[in-house]
């Protein structure tokens, strides 16, 4: 589904992605975690396609294809969804509107009939059930006065009307209370299946604990220095991230003398 | 420079008062057009180094030789459609087309030229709009055509919008619409002012709106104008409200080569309200001058000011707004905000905000903004798929359709908006479709 070697990106001249490397496959959940500064939002939008970050290095292929090459909207179209840490605000878009013109740019690239109205809010009414959203997000404006849960779960809502192939949550839990965790978890939850990947990108390990990863990953420095399974994450839990640096430090040490 | 910009100036309003037509009008009539003359003649028209007109140079306007005409240059067929459920009358060059205008009813509306016998066009014809010292308003005074004439009794309410439709249909041609609307003590009414010019080569209209609110009286007024890649526009509009009086003032530019509209509102009594929006759109090489005072000159009244500009191609927009609040206009609100956004590098946009306060106990705010579509709403956008062009026209729309209000009109003026959007990818049908089972 998703292979990136030795990537390496940065902006404005800084090079934040150091050599990247992670292999995803169909059904698998990934988790990246990493302390502040680590590179792992640069990473998700590297993968989206934002602009503004230099390619330095390596490649990233998704369905065998070469995804740095595509615009944004194509690898939207071809299945790659990245639920936003801050989802942007666009007052006079109402949400509708919005996700229908998205549903259907995705629909028509896969050669699919548009939704018209009717057939579309039918649908979107059954999602949002998922998250526990009201319908009247719908004939609201794109994100504007949603409390932070809000914009997270609709981000959620979202992902279940398009359908991702692979989903990138970048830090989907932060800034999300207890309830407000449980909801988006368990509406992530129910969109894994066989043949949809997804990465998780956080700092936290609380929705890791709902959403159980198949590979954990730390991302430290722009480069991937461990990777495990759950127990990993329990070990991140208990002591941080200081041993970590420690063991790093002291095998750089070690290749120097 | 100064002595030719002189020179072409005085020519070229020399030429336009003569195109002033011969009507058989009552003395008083007939003396204001020529205390017009005289305004004119201290005044002239606006130079380069005006202040007032520092980013809108005429040298443009007045290079053609206009000629009057007589109407006649339009077909029932070639009539834009009017907006729904309004009743219309239309004016073709300044001339009144009965043929093609609605019997109004319930109200006395009609062509000005022929209510100029009425004792309250007398009282507030020339008294709201002041030729001294304006140019064009002068000009308009003196040669003036036709136009609306509105007399609402006290305490009526219209309920239909009264539309006035006035059609450039002549290349090179010259008009002076002239509108009254008198809206009497607890009345209410909607009117709709379109402006469009239909010739293919350039046309000059000089258009003045007066408006007199009584106390407590309520006038929406929705202003358009549109068409005519040649189409020079300059429009003046001045309200007067009395005590408690409403005006709210919607209005939307588009196309033509330059436009200056000017809003002149002024309080007469206390506790009155104006709610002032515009969106000017400027592609090619459109030109789009939008200039706003507002007196407060009794205590306890509001206005708002709020301006939209997108600006593309060439265009350019300019956005003065000017509040003046009276020593002892006291308790006054005045917010205003004008925002501008460009889609290409060479669009421009001026803003100047001018408060002049000169009592202590009020409430003034202003904003003014110069910015391009952001980049994180673009990129949100397109990583759900939506491809650049749309992305582009959902922000633009965003972004403009917030001052088209939320009356009978929007839909109509959404519809122009849509139309104009650069990349064509939004229709109307799609935006609503669905959300009224909401």
């Amino acid at each position: 589904m998703l292979e990136i070697k030795d990537l390496r990106a940065g902006v404005e001249g800084k090079t934040i992605l150091q050599g990247i490397n992670l292999t995803v496959k169909p059904g698998e959940v990934h988790a990246i975690m990493g302390p502040n500064g680590s590179g792992k939002s640069t990473l998700g939008n590297v993968l989206a396609g934002k602009e503004g970050y230099e390619i330095l290095g390596g490649s990233v292929t998704y369905k065998d294809q070469d995804l740095l090459d595509m615009d944004p909207e194509i690898r939207a179209r071809e299945g790659l969804f990245l639920s936003f840490q801050y989802p942007v605000e666009i007052p006079g878009v109402s949400t509708a509107y919005f996700l229908r013109a998205a549903v259907n740019a995705v629909r028509t690239h896969r050669g699919e009939e548009e939704l018209n109205g009717a057939a579309f809010l039918k649908l979107a009414r059954e999602k949002m059930k998922t998250v526990e959203m009201d319908a009247s997000f719908l004939k609201r404006s794109l994100n504007e006065g949603f409390s932070g849960g809000e914009k997270k779960r609709n981000e959620i809502f979202q992902m279940a009307m398009l359908e991702p192939s692979l989903a990138i949550l970048d830090e989907t839990d932060s800034g999300l209370d207890i309830d407000a965790l449980r909801v988006v978890a368990e509406g992530v939850n129910s969109l894994r299946s066989p043949d949809r990947a997804m990465v998780v990108i956080t700092h936290y390990q609380r929705l890791l604990k709902y959403l159980v990863p198949d590979q954990t990953h730390v991302l430290m420095g722009g480069r991937i220095v461990k990777s495990g399974g759950l127990d990993l994450v329990e070990t991140l839990e208990e002591q941080g991230y200081d041993w970590i640096k420690r063991e790093q430090a002291e095998a750089a040490a070690s290749a120097g003398t | 420079m100064a002595a030719r910009d002189e020179t072409l100036r005085a020519e070229a309003a020399a030429h336009l008062q003569s195109l002033a037509p011969s009507a058989d009008e009552p003395a008083w009539a007939r003396a204001r057009r020529a205390e017009a003359a005289e305004a004119l003649k201290v005044t002239g028209l606006p130079r380069r180094r005006s202040e007032d007109w520092k980013y809108t140079h005429i040298d443009s306007m007045l290079a053609p030789t206009y000629a009057a005409a007589d109407g006649a240059a339009l077909t029932a067929a070639g009539c834009p459609a009017p907006l729904p459920g309004a009743q219309r009358l239309v004016f073709v060059d300044g001339h009144f087309r009965a043929d093609l205008s609605d019997e109004i009813e319930g109200v006395t509306a009609g062509p000005l030229s022929a209510h100029l016998t009425r004792p309250a066009a007398e009282r507030h014809l020339s008294r709201h709009a002041l030729a001294r010292g304006q140019g064009f308003v002068a000009l308009n005074q003196q040669t003036f055509t036709d136009g609306l004439y509105l007399e609402v009794a006290p305490d009526t309410a219209v309920r239909a919008p009264i539309q006035v439709l006035h059609v450039s249909a002549t290349e090179g041609g010259y008009a002076a619409p002239r509108h009254l609307l008198i809206v009497g003590a607890g009345a209410k009414a909607t009117v709709v002012v379109q402006t469009v010019a239909l010739a293919g080569g350039p046309s000059l209209t000089n258009a003045v709106i007066e408006a007199a609110i009584a106390d407590n009286g309520r006038l929406d007024l929705l202003e358009v104008q549109e068409g005519g890649d040649a189409a020079f526009r300059v429009s003046y509009t001045a309200a007067t409200l009395g005590r408690g009086a409403y005006l709210s003032r919607q209005g939307m530019s588009l196309d033509g080569q330059m436009s200056r509209t000017d809003i002149d509102v002024r309080f007469s009594g206390p506790e009155s309200d104006a709610d002032l929006q515009g969106l000017y759109l400027a592609r090619g090489e459109s030109h789009h001058d939008q200039h706003l005072t507002v007196r407060h000159d009794e205590p306890r009244c509001s206005s708002s000011q709020l301006f939209k500009g997108v600006l593309d191609g060439r265009g350019r927009g300019v956005f003065t707004g000017k509040v003046v609040v009276a020593p002892h206009a006291q308790q006054s609100k005045a917010l205003q905000g004008n925002h501008n956004l460009l889609l290409s590098p060479d669009a421009r946009a001026n803003t100047r905000p001018q408060l002049e306060i000169y009592a202590d106990d009020v409430q003034c705010s202003h904003g003014a903004t110069v910015g391009q579509l952001d980049d994180e709403a673009m990129f949100y956008l397109r990583a759900r798929g939506i491809g650049e062009d749309r992305a582009r026209d959902l922000l633009t729309y965003a972004f403009a359709g917030e001052v088209l209000g939320d009356g009978e009109a929007r839909d109509w003026l959404e519809d122009r908006l849509i139309r104009w959007l650069p990349g064509h990818t939004v229709s109307a049908a799609d935006l609503h479709d669905g959300l009224e089972d909401l």
